[in-house]
């Protein structure tokens, strides 16, 4: 259990995954000669973000954008009004890289080139990171920390948030954890070509799983930290089903922030300067 | 106009006839049995007796529904009829032309295949659009990719050949203006969602390896009606069903499909085809000064 700010019974973080056209570049075979599948893609910043930042608007809420440099710079204005609304911008890869070969090298490099970005569209410096598709190398903490990083969203095996261990001693490195249960996709993620995923679930029963986590949840004082990609997310439907189930939470004692907020508030509960 | 995509506007702001405050079309891709035996070829597969059989419900069941349904509710369709449906099942598409609907091209067998030639794709154009044209005495406006397969050369054969709108795009919920090398044209894209398509729902099968889920109508509807009123909300959003006779067709869906029509009606919606809807966009693009 955590002991929240203001006497909130947990903290629960928007975050939006803006895959745009990396969504489908990297998988199945590239799609990049299947026009309306990129065209899905595109239905993220063109569509799903104006809806998305509009509601966040009615609520007054911050929430974190982790963004592909690809996607920021095919999409500038998008990622500059995002910035602009006072959300965050965590690091996405630069193609949503997916590859678990990439070496320290490299990796290093794509981050150096999206914190050149973001700061150039937004003034904003990076200090998170969700690897693309989830996948984590054995140097991947260690380079956050150098990167100035102070939290990773990649952790599945507890309802957070905890610090990293790094040869064995204690890292100013928050994790963030997320699950499937609060990833859209799992819900929304509808595709004909292979890999297929079919199963599409209604808006309603999506956010009645989510609005069931959360009151068990907040009963323990635990956080969620919500995993949605505005290519899916941003239809009406799930919008208005999500602001709904936002005004349920906010009245039930709910601390929405970004990322970043709730990773400086558990670095300084644990006693270290931010 | 360039596209808007400033992370904030979230449509172009078009007001529409009547006070309306969402144009919908309810169009249906008439694809027979043609729609399985595409898909198994673009995986290397042939379908077995139960897939035809399946596919040629629409024509045999499922339209006459659709279309005693539709005149119940006085409102027009749009059919996208491959060129070999319109041979196959002759009878059954001077049928919806007759109760006054639109019938637009869908490819001819119902082609699936990326990375084709354009003289390949003007061939499937000519041989269909004759075929159609036989039915309904002038040339087709409208053009759905069969399983939304868009080709590089697509929009610019569209205006070469005179259509008025496509309907195959996923990008936004309005109705936009193509361009074509950097300038606006006078072809009207229609988006549409696999949220709205019944396939998403009712399609089933033992080839392939597919086999889905069932849903039932009330989830069905559900998701469309929640997806209707925030868009009618906005005021300036379309609202493209797109339905297959062989899918939406049972008994209880046209049904359910019925009453969700008379919501709509009654809720704002214009109902219309998608010529009439593609041309009102046009009109209203060129109007607001767009050089088209």
């Amino acid at each position: 259990m955590t002991k929240w700010p203001g006497s909130k019974r947990i903290a629960v973080m928007l975050a939006f995954d803006l895959d745009a056209e990396t969504m489908w570049t990297t998988r199945g075979d590239g799609n990049l000669d299947h026009i309306t599948n990129l065209s899905r893609g595109v239905y993220g910043p063109k569509q799903g973000v104006p809806r998305i930042l509009n509601m966040l608007d009615v609520h007054g809420i911050k929430a974190t954008f982790f963004i592909p440099g690809v996607v920021a710079e095919k999409y500038p204005q998008v990622v500059r009004e995002i910035g602009r609304s006072g959300h965050e911008i965590g690091f996405h890869g630069y193609l949503h890289e997916e590859s678990s070969d990439t070496t320290y090298q490299e990796e290093r490099a794509t981050m150096n080139r999206c914190r050149e970005i973001f700061e150039r569209l937004t003034g904003q410096r990076i200090v998170g990171h969700r690897a693309p598709g989830g996948v984590v190398h054995d140097y991947s903490l260690r380079l956050l920390l150098e990167q100035g990083y102070i939290y990773s969203s990649n952790w599945r095996n507890k309802d957070g948030p905890f610090l990293h261990t790094i040869n064995g001693e204690e890292a100013p490195l928050v994790e963030l954890p997320k699950d499937s249960i609060f990833d859209d996709t799992a819900y929304d993620f509808y595709t004909d070509s292979p890999p297929e995923r079919y199963e599409l679930k209604s808006p309603l029963e999506m956010t009645e799983i989510w609005r069931d986590e959360f009151d068990a949840l907040a009963q323990e004082g635990g956080m969620i930290n919500f995993v949605l990609h505005p290519q899916f997310m941003g239809r009406v439907s799930r919008v208005n089903a999500l602001s709904g189930l936002i005004g349920y939470m906010l009245s039930n004692g709910a601390w929405f922030d970004t990322n970043k907020a709730v990773a400086e508030y558990i670095l300084k509960e644990k006693g270290y300067c931010v | 106009m360039p596209t808007l995509l400033n992370g904030r506007q979230n449509g172009e702001n078009i007001s529409w006839p009547g006070g309306c405050r969402i144009a919908v079309m309810l169009t249906f891709d008439f694809d027979a049995e043609f729609l399985r035996i595409s898909r198994a070829k673009s995986k290397g597969k042939e379908i077995g007796f139960g897939d035809y059989s399946r596919g040629q419900y629409g024509p045999h069941e499922g339209l006459r529904r659709c279309l005693d349904m539709l005149e119940l509710y006085g409102v027009r369709g749009t059919f996208f009829v491959p060129g070999i449906v319109a041979e196959t099942y002759k009878e059954q598409v001077k049928e919806v032309h007759a109760r006054n609907h639109e019938i637009a091209y869908h490819g001819y067998m119902h082609e699936s295949v990326r990375g084709i030639s354009k003289e390949e794709e003007v061939a499937n154009m000519e041989k269909s659009e004759s075929v159609l044209m036989e039915i309904t005495g002038r040339r087709p406006v409208g053009h759905r990719a069969p399983e939304s397969i868009l080709h590089p050369f697509t929009t610019e054969i569209m205006l070469e050949r005179g259509y008025l709108y496509g309907s195959s795009m996923k990008d936004c919920d309005w109705a936009y203006l193509h361009r074509l090398d950097g300038r606006d044209v006078p072809l009207v894209e229609l988006p549409n969602d696999i949220m709205m398509d019944d396939f998403t729902y009712y399609y089933f099968t033992f080839n392939d390896p597919a086999v889905r889920a069932m849903y039932s109508n009330r989830e069905v509807i559900s998701g469309w009606l929640a997806e209707f009123n925030g868009l009618a909300e906005e005021g300036d959003k379309i609202f493209v069903l797109k339905l297959h006779p062989q899918l939406i067709g049972r008994a209880s869906r046209v049904r359910a499909l019925g009453e969700f029509i008379a919501y709509m009606k009654q809720h704002g919606g214009w109902i219309a085809t998608c010529e009439e809807v593609a041309g009102y966009v046009l009109e209203w693009n060129r109007k607001k000064g767009v050089q088209v």
